[in-house]
């Protein structure tokens, strides 16, 4: 116990040591410019995930169960959107499964316009997930959605290793 | 001895545990250009992109075109594929580079107008971290810089109230009001507008509408609901819609019904 008071004791006498003293002081003037950078930040919390092994005509949760984490922040003072897409279909050579059958939903911790809170397949290249509303844009608060995504096998796929790139979008 | 050493650890593992690791963290600065150029003429500028991970990242810059979408939000395009797109305009240097924890660094441009460009014209600087080969399911992201461009000299822009309806039912229920705003000018056009509920020349309540946005020849919707109740009688519903100094005002008639419920 006693050393814990005592490097309570020696931190605070550090940090009050950091203020010099001065014997004696003159009134003057001083120009100070300080340059605020806005903020505007997409913050993505994982690189891969996957649907282990799925046969035709079977439907698979993605094998991180808890989702992907996207988190948007802004500071401008204007609305901000966040839009999921696929870079291309599921593919595994000229085989493709259609991106009907590739769908996200998740939930969000902002107070704007959620739209994953049903099931939405990835066939619409132009989908938004959220628009955040101007009160989010003003205090560079971190507003984190939490993305899934499951997929159905249609019954003619062939076997092969399926891949694709999911690309979450943020402008203003 | 050890009780310091273990509060040492408590304390950076609770600050630790308050920054959640990402794959992926960027941001930039600006998020939005508005860049007035005459024709045959340039504006440069510059994009700060920091990586606020703790992994190195690499970047790619590029352009693309965009329209608005139905909720507001943009669907992006190859460039050169929209009549208002400036991407081609616009030339990036670095185009691609790495940055390690923490890092920034600035991305300059060029916007040069071409002699025959008239109005104006919009693209997006996007920065996106390229993807690995993977297996699996690879994830990305991307941010952007959007461009609006005015050409000097020749710039119109009008906006032109094409509805504004009121859907009023009874008493103690909400007020829908609907606006459809024309850009008929040649130029992106962003407006407020705001609605007052009268009653014998009194406001009585009132609304700020969502900001209204829109590329030339197109038109955008903002609705709002009053919630405030009103008693039965009759009311006038004005909007002003304002830009870029001008103001537009439009009224309706309604009247509120007495309650159907006993």
């Amino acid at each position: 116990m006693y050393y814990i008071i005592i490097l309570f004791i020696s931190l605070a006498f550090c940090t009050l040591s950091l203020e010099p003293a001065f014997a004696s002081q003159t009134s003057g003037t001083m120009t100070v410019t300080v340059f605020v950078q806005g903020t505007f930040g997409l913050m993505v919390n994982s690189d891969s995930f996957d649907f282990a092994s799925l046969m035709p005509g079977e439907t698979g949760e993605m094998f991180r169960a808890e989702g992907i984490n996207v988190s948007g922040a802004s500071s401008n003072g204007n609305p901000w959107y966040l839009k999921v897409s696929t870079v291309k279909p599921l593919s595994s050579g000229s085989d493709y499964i259609p991106n009907d059958n590739f769908t996200w939903y998740g939930s969000s911790e902002g107070k704007g316009t959620w739209y994953g809170s049903n099931e939405k397949s990835l066939a619409d290249p132009y989908d938004t997930a959220y628009i955040s509303i101007p009160e989010e844009a003003e205090l560079a608060d971190r507003i984190t959605n939490r993305f899934k995504f499951r997929l159905f096998v249609p019954n003619d796929t062939k076997p092969g290793n399926y891949t694709t790139t999911v690309m979450f979008t943020m402008t203003e | 001895m050890y009780f310091i050493i273990i509060l040492f650890i408590s304390i950076a593992s609770c600050i630790l545990s308050l920054e959640p690791a990402f794959a992926l963290s960027i941001n930039i600065d600006p998020p939005s250009v508005k860049l007035t150029v005459k024709a045959e003429q340039s504006k440069s500028g510059s994009i700060t992109v920091k990586n606020s991970g703790s992994s190195g990242i690499k970047i790619k810059a590029y352009t693309e075109d965009w329209v608005y979408a139905k909720d507001g939000s943009k669907i992006f395009m190859k460039p050169g594929s929209s009549v208002y797109s400036c991407s081609n305009w616009i030339k990036l240097d670095p185009a691609t580079f790495e940055l390690s924890p923490k890092e920034e660094k600035t991305v300059n441009y060029v916007l040069t107008v071409p002699k025959t460009a008239s109005g104006g014209h919009v693209s997006v600087i996007f920065f996106e971290c390229p993807v690995e080969n993977k297996e699996g399911i690879s994830v990305s992201g991307r941010i952007g810089t959007i461009v609006y461009q005015d050409t000097e000299g020749d710039i119109k822009r009008n906006g032109e109230i094409k509805e504004f309806a009121v859907l009023a039912s009874e008493e103690g229920k909400p007020v829908d009001i609907k606006l459809i705003l024309l850009n008929k000018g040649n130029t992106y056009l962003f407006a407020n507008a705001n609605v007052k509920i009268l009653r014998d020349d009194k406001t009585v309540a009132g609304s700020k509408m969502k900001p209204l946005s829109m590329l030339p020849d197109d038109s955008a919707t903002a609705s709002v609901t009053i919630a405030d109740p009103l008693k039965e009688g009759r009311y006038k519903a004005v909007v002003e819609v304002s830009y870029d100094g001008k103001t537009l005002k439009s009224e309706s008639d309604f009247s509120i019904k007495k309650s159907s419920q006993k």
